[in-house]
């Protein structure tokens, strides 16, 4: 297993690669003032670990909170992730309120991106 | 708690980094509110300073804006003051929050954003901040002009 850290003012992704799994897990605060133009280079390189063969986990629970800008490009990876990967599994907090509604959101368009599970 | 008055007034010049400190003040003035408010409140606040700082222009005083915290024994008040010249950018506004204001859910309109976000991935605006504030927040929007200055309040009580 590999293990890398992206990290940007606040925000700390951890990378676990292995050979069927990819897992993000996502520390700390996300609150750039263009939290796109950081996370997008970052998503490109993750993009390119993905395969038909490989799923890959974004794990929330830990995190601390984001501004709505950083929404988007999570959404968006998350969309491109769902066609390139075997599947995509998003964890989030319940207890978290935050987490709670901003992921049942998420909950909620997921089913039309077919092999995306948001849980808890 | 809820026998505390409050009132915070954090001036915004145009710094991103002034957000942190709008975060901590709001967290410190709630330090007595259940973690839920006090998180909501924080997220209010930030995502109303963030949008002064962006969008916000000079007012007389050089600064791009103010965020004011209020709490009273039933209401929490935040609100952002900024200047604003484009009757464009008010109208938007305006239209964004009297939609809100007027929705049933606006859990629903926070979904009908995500999903138009999926069917337009090239467009880069997440367009969520005012709809975050009432959906996740719980707070009430209303909003005035009078020109140059765009005050944007969000109200909830404590329950």
């Amino acid at each position: 297993m590999d293990m890398k850290t992206f990290e940007a003012g606040e925000l700390r992704i951890e990378i676990k690669i292995a050979a069927g799994h990819v897992r993000l897990t996502w520390l700390g605060q996300s609150n750039e003032r263009d939290p796109s133009s950081v996370l997008r280079p970052f998503f490109d390189e993750v993009a390119r670990l993905l395969s038909k063969e490989r799923e890959i986990e974004l794990d929330f629970r830990e995190f601390d909170y984001m501004n709505s800008s950083t929404f988007r490009p999570i959404l968006s990876f998350v969309q491109n992730a769902s066609k390139s990967s075997r599947s995509v599994n998003v964890r989030y907090d319940s207890q978290k309120n935050w987490q709670r509604l901003s992921f049942k959101t998420l909950q909620a368009v997921a089913a039309s991106l077919g092999n995306v599970r948001v849980e808890s | 708690m809820t026998d505390i008055a409050i009132e915070r007034r954090m001036r915004l010049p145009p710094s991103w980094g002034l957000i942190e400190r709008v975060r901590a003040t709001v967290s410190e003035a709630l330090a007595r509110a259940s973690a839920d408010v006090r998180d909501a409140a924080v997220m209010v606040a930030s995502e109303l300073a963030e949008n002064a700082i962006k969008y916000g222009e000079a007012l007389a005083d050089d600064e791009c804006g103010y965020v004011t915290l209020s709490v009273g024994p039933q209401l929490i008040s935040i609100r952002s003051l900024n200047g604003v010249s484009s009757m464009e950018r008010v109208r938007d506004v305006v239209q964004r929050i009297d939609t809100i204001a007027k929705a049933e859910s606006a859990e629903a309109l926070y979904v009908a954003r995500l999903r138009e976000m999926l069917e337009t991935p090239s467009d880069s605006a997440s367009h969520l901040g005012l709809l975050r504030i009432a959906y996740e927040g719980g707070f009430r929007l209303s909003c005035a002009y009078e020109a140059p200055v765009l005050t944007i309040i969000a109200e909830r009580e404590w329950t």
